[in-house]
């Protein structure tokens, strides 16, 4: 396929099936909507877990397979970064360590969430709890690889000085709205109640619901420039059909 | 700053923005940032003051173990920041842009001492064994500080650029957007100060 | 510069400044009680909190050059200082 339709594919569709995957892993099978409260004690969340230990670990597994799709977001991204933007190449770098670590934390946290659910009751409720708070802990307070990973690609828009730049430069400003949103992500590890706790407003929701946005406003703004590509390509391919000597116009 | 000097007294090739048009000062994107992040503080405010209600005593005790001149002279020292700048884009606009780079660098001095005063604060909080996790309150306290701090850190390099912006013999208009989305950004950094020191310091 | 000064002076923002100078010094001495004495402590504490509101609406106004941005913008910023301000007072009055 070609270049263009590669990148589509990674974008859009991995783009998409990393939400659609985790929303049916963490909401619809784990039911982790509403977060259990770090105040719960271990018999509360023990019995949690043995209650919906399938679809805990059911949940984790498609958690996993969605963190799979952050590579073929992420490299979309960082690869525009690297042929348009000068000194694209270092911050493409800063983007791929930056991912890479990011879905690393996705991967674990998904991890130990299965793992609390692998035997519950067989094993001490302490356990479980600590296996529980490790998941969290580890999907919330690992925010700095990600704010860097925002922050990449905003210095990536403000640099892009072509005449047509594919992401307009409200997207970098979200970028780092988005990397400042993350810091109160690092608060759970210090509250176990109230907005900040890994079931809190600001520790919890928003981080991660300004992830989602700021990857759907980067994914609807490259995907237009990709789809107008395509249709010149395709315009380009028809018209050297229909040139009986097939000069080239190029 | 001498008037002999002023070779590069040429006018900007900026015109003043007419009164009559509305217009938004710097890039339109900056403003999704500021208002951004004035949602986030509002959430901030909100918790604080939530979690204030339910442990009031502890709140107000501790609260009296802020000295609360830090809080008023780091307000002033912020509201003096925005207006040089304010000054620095007025003259900017109306031919004497000659004395911005200075006007922006008195904004950068102001908020060197915010800086200071703050690690002053922190120290003496720290050596009479005040920590972050003393208790909520100071939880709150050392997280909303430190956030603001940080913010004042990223606008000390944003002013720093806007008088490097402003040191050259003519602007154009993607300088002018520069530095007025940089001064928005520091007037954000001053709002949110504004309304921290009412809640953590004063409100009891 | 000297001479320049009156001319910076005489702007809208320079009075502002000096309006909200005065309103930290007020603020000030209503969260310490050092001004008058009040009945009710949550009179002076609400007062904190909306003189805190007001100046950031005056830092949008003649700082952030609101004065001359377009109204959905205004709408925003100054819908922001109300609810922002409503939820807090009510919080502390009510919660």
């Amino acid at each position: 396929m070609s270049n263009t339709k590669l990148q589509l594919l990674c974008l859009r569709v991995g783009g998409r099936l990393l939400f659609l995957l985790f929303a049916i892993g963490w909401i619809g099978f784990a039911r982790f909507v509403p977060a259990p409260s770090p105040l719960a004690g271990a018999a509360e969340i023990a019995r949690r877990y043995r209650d919906n230990a399938a679809g805990i670990q059911i949940g984790a597994t498609f958690m996993l397979v969605s963190f799979a799709f952050w590579a073929t977001w992420g490299s979309v991204i960082a690869a525009w970064t690297k042929r348009t933007v000068p000194g694209g190449q270092i911050l493409a770098y800063i983007q791929v360590v930056s991912m890479t670590i990011a879905e690393m934390v996705g991967v674990l946290c998904a991890f130990f969430w299965g793992a609390a659910a692998f035997r519950p009751g067989q094993i001490s409720p302490e356990i479980t709890m600590t296996l529980n708070d490790m998941g969290w802990l580890m999907f919330l307070i690992p925010w700095p690889p990600f704010s860097m990973w925002c922050i990449a690609v905003a210095l990536a828009v403000f640099r892009d000085k072509s005449d047509d730049p594919v992401f307009p430069r409200w997207t970098a400003y979200l970028s780092l709205l988005t990397a400042i949103l993350f810091i109160p992500a690092g608060a759970a590890l210090f509250f176990k109640e109230g907005g900040y706790a890994y079931n809190g407003l600001l520790g919890m929701y928003l981080p991660l619901a300004i992830f989602f946005v700021w990857v759907e406003g980067l994914t609807i703004a490259m995907t237009r420039r990709l789809l107008r590509e395509q249709r010149e390509e395709r315009e380009a391919a028809t018209l050297e059909q229909q040139s009986p000597a097939g000069a080239a116009h190029v | 700053m001498s008037e002999l000097t002023v070779s590069a007294a040429t006018p900007p090739a900026v015109q003043p923005a007419p009164t009559q048009r509305r217009r938004i000062p710097g890039e339109t994107g900056i403003w999704v940032f500021v208002l951004g992040d004035m949602v986030m503080f509002a959430a901030f405010f909100g918790i604080y003051v939530q979690a204030r209600s339910q442990h009031t005593e502890l709140f107000n005790a501790s609260q009296q173990k802020l000295l609360i001149a830090f809080g008023a002279v780091n307000t002033c020292l912020l509201l003096t920041g925005s207006l040089f700048v304010v000054w620095g884009v007025h003259a900017i606009r109306n031919g004497a842009a000659r004395f911005a780079p200075k006007l922006f660098a008195a904004a950068f001095v102001c908020a060197s001492l915010f800086g200071l005063d703050k690690v002053i604060e922190y120290t003496e909080k720290l050596s009479v064994g005040i920590t972050p996790v003393t208790n909520p309150f100071f939880t709150y306290f050392f997280m909303f500080t430190g956030i603001h701090a940080l913010h004042l850190i990223i606008g000390m390099c944003v002013l720093a650029r806007m008088r490097r912006i402003a040191l050259q013999p003519e602007l154009d208009a993607s300088d002018m957007a520069a530095i007025e989305s940089g001064a928005t950004y520091w007037h954000l950094v001053d709002l949110l100060w504004v309304v921290l020191f009412a809640l953590l310091y004063l409100l009891n | 510069m000297i001479s320049y000064l009156p001319v910076l002076l005489r702007q809208r923002a320079t009075a502002a400044w000096a309006v909200l100078m005065l309103a930290t010094v007020i603020s000030w001495s209503l969260g310490t009680h050092h001004g008058p004495a009040l009945h009710d402590p949550r009179f002076a504490a609400t007062g904190v909190i909306v003189i805190a509101f007001i100046k950031v609406h005056l830092v949008g106004r003649h700082f952030m050059e609101l004065r001359e941005a377009p109204r959905a913008l205004v709408l925003w910023f100054d819908g922001w200082v109300v609810a922002v301000c409503a939820v807090v007072a009510g919080l502390y009055l009510w919660a």
